[in-house]
């Protein structure tokens, strides 16, 4: 076993949660290493023109290769014995963020004191049924106020764009039909706007506008004007591919943490990238690591890479893996609270009109909030109790909707072979809408992660076991926003409905969270405020295992901007590394 | 979720029926014919197949043009080479698939010779129809057939039975790249409009209401 020469700063895995921190910790003076378990692939010699293949990329998953290597096991309740499960696990140097849609936003305000929130509003009564379920809803540590510099350097140094909704309290302040009026307020602009409409984005615009609605088109990691970075990294804008979402941008268009962070953390001259290392074990005493241990993948030989922090960004479930493989759960804590979506889905044709809904990247989408978080509150209060719930959804409609991603998606009565089938796409595939509802999930005791009795992968590390099932909130939304997604299509014109409202547990769908809480109190949480492992203060967790709560929204941002905010920490001296307990 | 009708066929119910009493058990069958023989392969390399022999390419290619229909004016699955397309694939990325492909293949082969005294050539389109028919019923009962290889089914992803697996592997030769061997001369595109390969749409395009015309583009043409 060869030990590498000592660094300041250990990443594992270089995906959105370590991309922030790589940059800001290099330009600080740190020297960094990451260890990325996949290859480094480029737009130039890698994505063009290849990446215009949906065959390639989407059906046979081109990006996301690992669902063999990496086990996973999903049951419903802990007295059943898990089975195998997929999920959609990225390997690659910029993790998913290579492959993603990029829709990308600020949680609200009220999405950072989730508990709090709903109990001023509905109180205790109202929410019997989420403790009978279980529900472990908590505030997060965090204000939205302390954060919001770092939400605005994601969208300025990764390349967000956006209308505003809400600058300092001013809603829609630079057009009065655009951007998002329930969107937690932003000190500044968006550095560009999102991008354009299309037939859909129209067309369900129109839907919400005639029910009274608030559409706007959702913000996008996607540039729509040559942008150059405070980084000082210059990149194209979109060109409307629409091989979009799970393939990477030919045109390095698409922000992801590899165009967008990679090149500034390599400019320091303090970073060095190591991809094909596969990390299986994280060596610790009293309480600190002192160093990883990983495979080389190109070599075969096992190496361990000592260091000060280290910084552990391989996406939930191989954090959690990871840290209870490793012998690192001092309070019990790592794995539980784990939350995952489990969404309605609604479906539409238009006889009217051709949406071609094909030619356009899968985040070029209007959508609405009105339903999401609280912002329905008053509503909800009129609902009968067994249809009451907390939370709410996202509502969009997306682009991206090629024949070989599409081809499933016909109305029960229409047979999926023959003649009537093949008719039938003929006729309607390039008039489909389908919805995406965000639906956002709740944290429960008995969610968790943990590691599996019966199957390990390759290097013997035990595969992540995932223990979930949904309760009363998420059946009951899942109906509410069906409902409300009917109407929206129908205003819109929409000559045929139909999906449904009834969701099933899943273990995984890209936005897993949870599962190693952030929280104030270390007999009750695995890390601080700044990401900080109370039991080993010199190890930090990059990724949304950290989320306390979800919120009806995509992760992402949220990811980059909690790496750039304990980054900071660590740089300003804000947290102490050999103790979790003292940090200002 | 069935969305398979029953009575469009000509003929309908009744010859639904007798064909299902005529093969009762037939496909069943299948699940027992673990013994099939590898070395008694036809080594005809028929249409250029890198996999398929004769007879296993004319009978998927009988099911593929009932699944996606088509003929000289209006082409389907046939005329879009899908099983030239499967065949690629079985000898390349798709090979966990090889040995369900031949099992179910010359299983039915057999079922029609033995029970029918058929070939597939001999069967019109109704009756193929019925066939595939037949297929999809099984894989909602039941599919303890044990036919399909590890992976999908395990993970619970793709296709998750026999029917399903050929109907996903026809639908992806007719509407994947031209380059991977299935939709000749863009006909699987050509039937939905889709236009393919293109780096950029403009907002004109993307702005209307009506069907985009748009040369219909490979990879391969960028
Ligand atoms: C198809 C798709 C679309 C998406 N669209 C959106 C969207 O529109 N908006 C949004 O907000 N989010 C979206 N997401 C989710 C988003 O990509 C994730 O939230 C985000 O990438 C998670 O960041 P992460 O750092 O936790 O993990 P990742 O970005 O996945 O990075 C983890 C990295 O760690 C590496 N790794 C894992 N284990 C090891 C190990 N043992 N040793 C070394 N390296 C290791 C992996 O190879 C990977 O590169 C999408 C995801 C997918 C798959
Ligand atoms: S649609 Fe735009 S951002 Fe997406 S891959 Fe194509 S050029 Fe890149």
């Amino acid at each position: 076993m060869a030990e590498q020469p000592r660094k300041d700063v250990v990443i594992v895995g270089y995906g959105a949660g370590s991309g922030p921190a790589s940059v800001e910790l290099a330009r600080a003076g740190y020297s960094v290493v990451a260890l990325e378990r996949g290859p480094h692939w480029t737009a130039q010699r890698d994505f063009t023109p290849s990446q215009l293949d949906t065959l390639r990329w989407v059906t046979r998953d081109g990006m996301i290769p690992d669902f063999d290597r990496m086990p996973m096991t999903f049951r419903e309740n802990q007295d059943e014995e898990a089975v195998p499960t997929a999920y959609l696990m990225s390997t690659l140097v910029g993790g998913a963020t290579v492959h993603w849609s990029g829709q990308s936003w600020r949680f609200f305000e009220d999405d950072f004191r989730m508990k709090s929130t709903v109990e001023e509003l509905y109180g205790q009564e109202r929410l019997r049924y989420l403790e009978e379920d279980g529900a472990s809803i908590a505030d997060w540590p965090i204000s939205y106020d302390e954060v919001e510099p770092y939400y605005e350097r994601v969208e300025t140094h990764v390349g967000i764009g956006g209308w505003p909704g809400n600058i300092q309290g001013r809603i829609r302040p630079v057009r009065a039909d655009e951007g998002n009026p329930f969107e937690a307020p932003r000190e500044n602009d968006y550095p560009f706007r999102p991008l354009r409409e299309n037939a859909t984005t129209l067309t369900y615009r129109y839907g919400a506008l005639e029910l009274g609605l608030h559409p706007f088109h959702v913000p996008t990691a996607i540039l729509t004007r040559p942008y150059l970075s405070p980084y000082g990294i210059s990149r194209p804008p979109c060109t409307y591919c629409t091989f979009c979402t799970g393939h990477g941008c030919w045109n390095a268009s698409k922000s992801d943490t590899r165009v967008s962070l990679l090149p500034a953390a390599v400019a320091t001259g303090n970073f060095e990238l190591r991809p094909g290392c596969h990390v299986t074990r994280i060596n610790h005493q009293n309480g600190r690591v002192e160093s990883v241990e990983y495979v080389d993948t190109n070599t075969g030989e096992v190496h361990t890479q000592p260091g000060e922090i280290f910084l552990l960004g391989a996406y939930t479930f191989q954090n959690v893996r990871l840290l209870l493989h490793s012998g690192i759960d001092a309070n019990g804590k790592v794995g539980q609270h784990f939350m995952t979506r489990s969404s309605p889905s609604a479906n539409a044709i238009f006889n009217d009109r051709y949406l071609n809904g094909f030619n356009g990247p899968a985040v070029q989408r209007q959508g609405i909030d009105d339903f999401n978080g609280e912002v329905a509150h008053e509503r909800k209060l009129e609902l009968p109790d067994d249809e009451f719930f907390i939370r709410g959804a996202f509502m969009g409609s997306p682009s991206q909707r090629n024949p070989l991603e599409t081809y499933d998606q016909v109305p029960p009565g229409v047979p999926t072979w023959g003649r009537e089938y093949k008719r039938y796409l003929s006729e309607n595939l390039n008039r489909y809408i389908g919805l995406q509802l965000l639906t956002e999930p709740l944290p429960y005791e008995h969610s968790r992660i943990d590691l599996d009795p019966n199957y390990s992968d390759q290097y013997g590390v035990p595969a992540a076991r995932v223990t979930r099932r949904i309760g009363q909130n998420e059946r009951r939304m899942g109906r509410f926003i069906f409902d409300r997604a009917v109407e929206i299509l129908r205003a819109a014109g929409a000559s045929q409905i139909w999906g449904s409202g009834e969701v099933e547990a899943t273990p995984s769908m890209t936005h897993d969270t949870g599962g190693l809480r952030m929280g104030e109190d270390p007999g009750d949480s695995v890390t601080n405020r700044y990401c900080q492992m109370w039991d080993v203060p010199n190890l930090f967790i990059g990724g949304g295992a950290v989320f306390p709560t979800m919120a009806g929204k995509n992760p992402t941002q949220t990811i980059w901007m909690l790496s750039y905010w304990l980054a900071d920490a660590i740089v300003q001296g804000r947290v102490d590394v050999d103790d979790a307990e003292s940090f200002s | 979720m069935s969305t398979h009708d029953d009575t469009r066929h000509d003929g309908s119910e009744w010859s639904r029926r007798t064909f299902l009493k005529r093969s009762a058990g037939a496909l069943a069958l299948l699940a027992v014919q673990g013994a099939f023989r590898f070395d008694a392969l036809a080594q005809e390399q028929q249409r250029g197949y890198q996999f398929f022999n004769r007879s296993e390419g004319e009978l998927l290619e009988a099911l593929a043009g009932r699944i996606w229909p088509g003929d000289a004016q209006d082409p389907g699955a046939i005329e879009a080479g899908a099983v030239h397309y499967i065949d690629r694939a079985l000898a390349g990325p798709y090979a966990s698939y090889q040995r369900s492909y031949r099992v179910i293949l010359h299983g039915l082969n057999e079922q029609l010779r033995q029970r029918f005294g058929v070939s597939v050539r001999e069967l019109d389109d109704d009756q193929l129809d019925l066939l595939v028919g037949e297929l999809e019923d099984q894989d909602e009962e039941d599919d303890e057939l044990g036919l399909l290889p590890g992976r999908e089914l395990e993970l619970g992803l793709g296709p998750d039975s026999t029917f399903q697996m050929i109907r996903q592997h026809v639908m992806e030769g007719v509407f994947s790249d031209p380059i991977y061997g299935g939709n000749r001369n863009f006909v699987g595109w050509r039937a939905v409009n889709y236009p393919g390969a293109h780096y950029v749409y403009t907002a004109e395009e993307q702005q209307v209401f009506e069907p985009l015309t748009k040369p219909y583009q490979s990879v391969a043409d960028l």
